[in-house]
């Protein structure tokens, strides 16, 4: 039948099963010391001694050539490992963004000195990657953003701001998106330019933005003056947006895009007491979402595999997994009548209590949830 | 297994090219109105689709239920007024129970009803679907704890009509003291509800199939739809709803294929847990979804997206409910506890 979309199926191979025993096996004495409101936080928390743990077992990069440190394994093979680490509510964005993102883009767009240097680095879990997308006037419009790079000798010198930074002030490094071209007629699209940004630079400001949880996780990052050299151009000068959009596809339909409150189910199922019908159901109907959405996001990563780039697909399940993830902490309330309060010493209590204030952000981070559906929308011929 | 997949690619095709040439308004509504299509049925039976799941020794096709999803989505995609998943599902049930297939439409009851001793059959089975315009009916029927097979002659039963949402005959059946022409104890890892999960696996793929058919419908009427001077298709209100219509869709086609895949491994149950307990709810939401969008007409008996979402609520509840379904998977689920749930999915 013709179709919009296509969710070919994927098997992953039993012959993954000794990895992923390897994972939990890896992970449980780490797990055995966190709280509550500390799993909760899921691939979104940052611990680098644990990244720097994940690291040294091979599991950061580990799909990249062993030239730059990888470990040249499936994607597969990451896919499990990566949902092993989120399922059990594992730390990772102190290397998340670079193992995901930055260093797949380095390796594609970028010089190979700078990829040689710096690849290995994020592989060993001691480089922290932050992505500079956003900025006041320019959110969901990315497009639109006005930061300037201004070539002059032997570089670039960047002025704007940008905003929404997650782990800015944590991160070595920036991968930022900047207007360079000058051509005031040219559509909006063009004359977008990436950088790889140290944020050690001079003339950068970091400044803490406080969320709603009272942590602090994003900033306002500006740049006054800051120099970057010609090579950390990234790939072509005005060709941004289309590396940009390349991204998205492998970004928005990874378990991160669904999994984010897993770590409630376990804990929701053996607190209830005598489950009745209600109890069953719902948790049944959770279970089902889940396992169905876990095959389409494997369908796409096969997908990739093949090189083809299903961005409809990826921005559909992005959509259905976040509604998904945020009806989690309601499914929690309805069953076991949850307090206003949270508990520390209850690590259901102090998760819920987290994950409550957490989930409006799912559906806005990494393109919002009417963004998605205006891809939709259109890939559908509306 | 690509020669298989060939055959089966096949058998979708030419069921897609019958269907659609014969299929008209008018045909799905004197079906509606109880004139069965003889016809059609010859033409769907003459696929070699109702002995699709039947070994090749048995004399079927010794297909799998990957293999024919295909078609069961082509069945669902026409509302095709015949009973031929119906009628494969029961084919296998006879096989699996060491019995011949037979010809022609056969129905089936989920009740359980007694076996006398005399090996007559006792008891109602309640709403079983196509059984007036089927020559056989396939009943459950208990005795000293096994449950058997019964295969019935449709004439020696006692049929009281049903009105059913998909307006497809349908009749409690009552059994007093009637022979079977054919019996034999189920095999001794089916059970009833193992019987019911073929049927909800089935209607989990029709389920899919139909809404393949109405995500296009909606997009087209949402483009030539003009109001305030332009095509709805271009409100984002319009967009939205049809972008969630859309994830609908291909969480039930995610759902069908995966469910097909498990009764293939002898996981029906859970097949039929995680299939309808995710295409029931994407039947719900897309059925209210499509008649928005097509506001007042689409409201109408002339129009013909009727024909589909009231398959859609009658699929969703036939042969188990999506919340009935949730309900198994979750007691199963919770009944092994917190840490079983991770590995249970990633292994399942």
């Amino acid at each position: 039948m013709n179709s919009p979309f296509n969710f070919d199926p994927i098997t992953l191979s039993t012959a993954y099963d000794p990895l992923r025993q390897e994972v939990r096996e890896f992970i449980k004495p780490f797990r055995d010391t966190w709280s509550g409101w500390k799993f909760a936080h899921s691939w979104g928390g940052f611990d680098k001694e644990f990244s720097k743990a994940v690291g040294a077992k091979g599991w950061i990069g580990m799909t990249w050539p062993k030239k730059y440190g990888g470990a040249e394994r499936s994607h597969f093979e990451r896919y499990v490992v990566v949902e092993e680490l989120i399922s059990a509510g594992a730390p990772l964005s102190a290397h998340w963004v670079g193992d995901r993102q930055s260093g797949p883009l380095l390796m594609r767009y970028g010089r190979e000195e700078i990829t040689q240097s710096l690849l290995p680095r994020i592989v060993s879990g001691e480089l922290t990657f932050c992505i500079g997308l956003s900025e006041p006037g320019s959110g969901s419009d990315l497009a639109s953003v006005w930061s300037k790079a201004e070539k002059v000798d032997g570089g670039y010198r960047l002025n704007g701001q940008k905003i929404w930074t997650s782990g800015a002030h944590l991160s070595d490094f920036m991968i930022g998106l900047f207007r360079s071209g000058t051509d005031k007629d040219a559509p909006k699209h063009a004359g977008l330019s990436q950088f790889l940004i140290d944020m050690r630079s001079s003339g950068l400001t970091v400044r803490p933005i406080t969320d709603l949880t009272g942590e602090h996780h994003f900033n306002e990052v500006h740049f006054d003056n800051v120099f970057v050299p010609d090579a950390h151009l990234i790939g072509e000068e005005g060709n941004a947006w289309q590396q940009v959009v390349s991204e998205l596809a492998f970004e928005r339909s990874q378990p991160d895009r669904f999994l984010s409150c897993f770590v409630l189910l376990p804990m929701l199922i053996d607190r209830l007491d005598g489950p009745d019908r209600l109890a069953k159901r719902r948790v049944g109907e959770s279970v089902a979402d889940l396992v169905v959405m876990r095959e389409m996001s494997l369908s796409i990563l096969g997908q990739l595999e093949a090189g083809k780039v299903p961005a409809q697909e990826a921005a559909l399940v992005k959509d259905l997994g976040n509604t998904y993830e945020q009806k989690q902490p309601a499914l929690v309330r309805e069953l076991i009548d949850a307090a206003p309060y949270i508990r520390p010493s209850d690590p259901l209590s102090d998760a819920l209590g987290y994950l409550t204030q957490s989930v409006p952000s799912y559906s806005l981070r990494g393109g919002t949830r009417e963004i998605m559906r205006g891809i939709i929308a259109k890939g559908l011929g509306l | 297994m690509s020669t298989e997949n060939d055959i089966a690619g096949l058998i979708a095709e030419q069921l897609d090219r019958l269907l659609y040439a014969e299929l008209t308004p008018e045909k799905r509504k004197s079906v509606e109105e109880g004139q069965f299509d003889d016809a059609l049925w010859r033409e769907c039976e003459a696929l070699g689709l109702t002995g699709a799941l039947v070994s090749e020794s048995a004399g079927g096709a010794g297909l799998s239920w990957t293999d024919i999803n295909p078609s069961l989505l082509v069945i669902g995609k026409h509302a095709a007024p015949v009973p031929l998943g119906e009628t494969l599902i029961a084919n296998r049930l006879l096989s699996d129970a060491g019995l011949e297939m037979v010809e022609g439409a056969v129905a089936t009851g989920f009740d359980v009803l007694s076996l006398q001793t005399d090996g007559t059959v006792q008891g109602m089975a309640k709403c079983v679907s196509w059984t007036p315009v089927c020559p056989h009916t396939l009943l459950l029927a208990e005795r000293e704890g096994r449950i058997h097979l019964c295969l019935m002659r449709t004439g020696d039963l006692t049929l009281s009509a049903l009105k059913t949402f998909s307006r497809e005959p349908a009749a409690d059946v009552t059994c007093n003291g009637v022979k079977p022409v054919a019996i034999a104890a189920l095999a001794g890892d089916l059970s009833q509800t193992t019987v019911l999960a073929h049927f909800a696996i089935l209607h989990t793929a029709q389920i899919a199939g139909a809404l393949a058919y109405i995500l296009p419908l909606c997009v087209e009427y949402a483009n030539d739809r003009v109001q305030f001077g332009r095509a709805i298709a271009k409100f984002q209100a319009i967009q939205h709803a049809l972008a969630q219509l859309a994830s609908e869709v291909a969480a039930s086609q995610a759902a069908a294929v995966f469910s097909c895949g498990k009764a293939d491994t002898g996981a029906v149950e859970y097949g039929a847990m995680v299939g309808m307990s995710r295409a029931g709810r994407a039947a719900t939401l897309s059925a209210e979804i499509a008649h928005q969008v097509f506001g007042a007409i689409g409201f109408t008996d002339e129009h013909s997206l009727h024909y589909f979402t009231r398959r859609l609520w009658q699929w969703r509840s036939a042969a188990g409910s999506e919340q009935w379904w949730s309900e198994q998977l979750g007691e199963k689920i919770i009944a092994a506890g917190g840490d079983a749930l991770w590995p249970h999915i990633v292994a399942a």
